[in-house]
């Protein structure tokens, strides 16, 4: 068969299924004529059809087809109840279509007697119909001169316009959920065929991905072959109507070569109600500019968000994220089946170059089959920052403080499952930044010097790793005294320790310290922050404060790019090997002798910058059976935990790598030390630490 | 009619041997045998809690079925097996001295567990079965599920705590 | 290409080359030839193929060219593709 062979065989199956269909579909319409979404639907198979039978030479059938369309799309578009007569037609209009099709695939001259007899009553009643819209002086003759341009597809009279028009419409009814509709309008000049671009390689492309394809192309400035250059494009607008998943970003991509004025991308907006198919709503997308930093005006707010939402409805497909969950775990075995292969001896001692090629494309094609399994769980932080637009709108006329808020990087994506749990820390954070953070009124803010609007930025960006969201205002900051002064007074410090000013700031944060009296004597930062910090931590997060007094204070949360994905650094006890997250850690390093200490009924400290730091032998919190080292022989990881630093003793640092997370079992789970596990490269298990649980242990051995 | 599919019922027992006693578990709890693979230890949990093993990318807790029945150690040899127990989506391995076959028992040979003489607690055994010359203890994977998941683990938490104060 | 009297069969898949060997052809020949058929086994590699054409035509309306007539072909690459020009 040829390649044109198959492609008919294809169309015919195609077109079978679609008469099966509209033979079932007719009957049920008959029964129930005023149910138009069917009607809609024996409409798209009509209008398929028609494309199919034109497209492959079946004329006769194409021909009827066609009349058949025009005689459905009246109906559907005015909604006017159908005869019963006419009803009957239809249902015989089918059964012409199936007489027709076996003729056509058999080449038979001889078409069924009923064909001529149906196809005149279309005609009529079409010409009756229209008759009565159009005060038109259409004869008789006009309409069979017509007939014979209109065998091929197109109307005569009908304007290209026209055709895109009811292109859109009824790509616009094929659609559904996570396919966007766009109309392209592509006006190449003339040399842009020595500039390497040409209208089929951008139509091929699109519709590699696409569902439907549709695509015009204007010749009507065509010259006479004495002018014609055959290196000179001569088509002066080509339009392309195309369904598919691909964004608007995807989209302008495959554009973005091509100038400005050359191209125009409509994204057809997803019509409210269907049936009303002459509505088309057409966004032009490229109009908008495209900011980076959208600074939104509070008082205004909800005008400019509007139209800014509507703008975003990016293709998307529902997924369970079980489903997800289980893509991941089969791609972790991928991963470590690679790595098996790639770490293998034996095939390592193969010293032949393809297949050392070869392995190496395994791996990349595999990084690249995981990178892509991840960020299938990663979402724009866009509509969590559009909730908090309003929070800052509604806090600010609460306060009564004018406030302007800058939003940054929306476009950083974040794992969903954690994006739910963001929210209402997040709230919590821009509201005690308004309300606290910010300087009482205009007043003191010019005493200050600072314009009398405060301003509010609420920031996401990728750091080494991590993801960053960061709130800051241009307020009072925190005076570092009075938080000293007010964790000594509530006992969560002694006063005899030498805290940095993050550790400082962090005090804040401490349940014991945010009462609500606090409030406003210390810039009111302490107000349920203990809340949010635990909420971040459950997140496997953690948040960092740094402020100026007089300037300003920046709260960010540090969190990994994934729930179910840590940096981890891989230690070893025992010959076990066990994972630290890398944000809980602090430094690692070889103790000097002089810098350890034991204190009689205490434990063993070790002496960092003027800090105390009691150390954990992770060999007795686990009962390891192993040779005991001292200190200075072994690896301190000194780890922040929630309460203060520890230094946990392990043998050796073994490497840092990214890991996947996975739970123990149910019966396993009740290992507070443990948080889950994780499969390493060579396929052994490393069991991830809970450093916060190492804490209370500590305290058992020692006191 | 209804009577004799009742007597009839035969149902399919993957039988295994610890030391000398075979036991048999009901062949639709049984997710998959696996031949013996390293084991990773977890610490701070009861010495037949063996630890993990990574089965094509799940982490899987491993119990040595020895130990948990009261029998000394044996090292590992070609007939250890891990067979793994698949109860309410929950997977836990077992790893038994060697795996005999699956065997169709009769209900009608079926009877009720004897009170003493096996090394077993009479509690995770719901049944003994004769075959041909054998007898076939048919163990209660839940009730050994739940003693080990629920008891077993929060008495030892249990106790950590008490021991911690 | 082929020419058998005065009917001219081309391919539809023609490289731009032999769209180039095609046009220089015809052009000498144009008022010759009656009928320029396209084979379509295959597909449409150059738009230039249908610019051509309706050059051909435009110049010399009497010339039949039913692929260009159909006005709509269907291909598993480009979809539907629709050409709009002056008859």
């Amino acid at each position: 068969m040829t390649k044109q062979e198959q492609v008919k065989a294809i169309f015919i199956e195609e077109a079978g299924e679609i008469i099966e269909k509209l033979d079932i579909d007719i009957i049920r319409f008959e029964e129930n004529s005023a149910d138009f979404n069917l009607l809609n639907e024996i409409f798209r198979g009509v209008h398929t059809l028609k494309g199919n039978a034109n497209a492959f030479g079946f004329i006769r059938l194409g021909e009827f087809v066609h009349h058949f369309e025009d005689v459905l799309d009246h109906y559907r578009n005015t909604q006017e109840s159908i005869e019963e007569h006419n009803l009957e037609l239809f249902v015989g209009s089918v059964d012409v279509i199936k007489e027709v099709m076996t003729c056509e695939l058999d080449a038979i001259d001889q078409l069924p007697a009923s064909y001529n007899e149906c196809l005149e009553r279309i005609k009529n009643l079409l010409a009756l119909k229209k008759g009565k819209e159009i005060a038109s002086v259409q004869t008789q003759s006009a309409a069979t001169l017509n007939d014979l341009a209109s065998e091929f597809g197109f109307e005569v009279g009908e304007q290209p316009e026209e055709s895109i028009e009811k292109s859109v419409q009824i790509h616009q009814e094929m659609r559904t959920d996570g396919l966007n509709l766009y109309k392209i309008d592509l006006m190449l000049d003339t040399d842009c065929y020595k500039r390497g671009f040409e209208h089929l390689l951008f139509i091929k492309i699109l519709g590699e991905k696409a569902q439907s394809i549709e695509s015009f192309f204007d010749i009507r400035d065509v010259k006479t072959i004495d002018q014609f250059k055959s290196d000179e494009n001569a088509f002066t607008k080509v339009t392309i109507v195309v369904l598919t998943p691909l964004s608007n970003d995807d989209v302008h991509e495959i554009f973005e070569f091509l100038l400005d004025d050359e191209y125009k991308i409509t994204l057809i907006e997803k019509s409210v109600e269907p049936t009303s198919s002459n509505v088309v709503v057409n966004v032009p997308l490229h109009v908008e500019p495209k900011s980076k930093n959208a600074i939104v005006n509070v008082p205004d707010l909800d005008v400019k968000s509007a139209s800014s939402t509507s703008m975003t409805s990016k293709s998307t497909i529902r997924i369970d994220t079980f489903k997800l969950d289980e893509l991941f775990d089969s791609v972790g075995e991928l991963v470590i089946a690679q790595n098996f292969i790639a770490q293998n001896e034996k095939i390592r001692a193969i010293e032949d170059e393809s297949i050392s090629r070869t392995i190496e494309t395994l791996s990349k094609i595999t990084k690249r089959i995981q990178d892509r399994v991840m960020s299938l769980r990663m979402v724009a932080i866009k509509d969590t920052f559009e909730k908090m637009k309003r929070v800052v709108r509604d806090t600010s006329k609460k306060t009564g403080k004018e406030v302007h808020l800058i939003v940054q990087g929306e476009d950083t994506e974040i794992d969903k499952t954690m994006i739910d749990s963001l929210s209402d820390p997040l709230i919590h954070i821009i509201r005690n930044a308004i309300d606290h953070g910010l300087e009482a009124d205009a007043d003191e803010r010019a005493r200050a010097g600072k314009s009398s609007d405060g301003s509010v930025t609420l920031k996401a960006f990728h750091k080494s790793g991590s993801i960053v969201i960061s709130v800051s205002d241009d307020g009072r900051g925190i005076n570092k005294e009075k938080v000293l002064q007010k964790a000594i007074e509530r006992g969560v410090i002694n006063g005899d320790e030498n805290l940095t000013d993050s550790q400082i700031f962090g005090l804040i944060m401490q349940p014991g310290f945010s009462t609500a009296e606090t409030i406003s004597d210390l810039s009111g930062r302490g107000v349920g922050l203990d809340v949010v910090k635990t909420s971040i931590e459950k997140l496997r997060g953690k948040i960092e404060i740094d402020s100026k007094e007089g300037e300003g204070t920046t709260l960010s949360m540090i969190l990994p790019l994934t729930l179910a994905i840590i940096d981890g650094m891989l230690v070893s006890v025992a010959d076990d090997i066990y994972i630290i997250p890398t944000l809980s850690v602090v430094e690692s390093f070889r103790p000097d002798e002089e810098i350890v200490h034991i204190v009689k009924g205490k434990g063993e400290f070790v002496s960092l910058r003027g800090q105390y730091i009691p150390i954990i032998r992770l060999s007795d919190v686990f009962d390891l059976q192993t040779k005991r080292i001292e200190p200075w022989e072994g690896i301190l990881v000194c780890v922040e935990t929630e309460a203060g630093r520890i230094a946990v003793m392990v043998d050796e640092l073994v490497g840092r790598q990214q890991v996947v997370i996975k739970t123990l079992g149910k019966s396993l789970a009740k290992l507070k030390e443990i948080s889950g596990g994780a499969i390493l490269g060579n396929g052994d298990i490393a069991l991830i630490l809970n450093v916060d649980e190492l804490r209370p242990l500590i305290e058992n051995v020692h006191a | 009619m209804g009577e004799n599919i009742v007597q009839a019922k035969r149902e399919r027992y993957l039988t295994f041997y610890l030391g000398d006693e075979q036991y048999g578990i009901a062949i639709d709890k049984i997710k998959e045998i696996i031949a013996m693979m390293k084991v990773t230890n977890v610490p701070k949990t009861p010495s037949f809690m063996r630890g993990v093993i990574n089965l094509r990318g799940s982490i899987i807790p491993v119990v040595d079925t020895r130990l948990r029945f009261g029998m000394e150690h044996r090292e590992a040899d070609m007939h250890t097996a891990i067979i793994i127990v698949d109860v309410e989506k929950i997977n836990i391995g077992f790893i038994v001295d060697r795996v005999e076959e699956v065997s169709s028992i009769d209900s009608s040979n079926l009877s009720e567990p004897p009170k003493f003489g096996s090394h077993v607690d009479t509690d995770f055994i719901c049944n003994v079965a004769q075959v041909e010359d054998d007898v076939v203890m048919i163990l209660d994977v839940l009730k050994l599920f739940e003693a080990d998941e629920l008891v077993s683990l929060e008495q030892i938490q249990q106790k950590q705590i008490t021991e911690g104060e | 290409m082929e020419i058998n009297g005065d009917v001219l069969t081309i391919d539809i898949d023609m490289s731009m080359e032999e769209i180039l060997e095609f046009e220089e052809f015809i052009r000498p020949r144009i008022d010759y030839i009656e009928v320029v058929e396209v084979e379509e086994n295959g597909l449409l590699r150059s738009p230039t193929l249908l610019s051509l054409l309706a050059s051909l035509k435009r110049t010399r309306p009497e010339l039949q060219i039913p692929f260009l007539d159909k006005k709509v072909i269907s291909s598993p690459i480009y979809g539907i593709v629709h050409w709009i020009y002056h008859d």
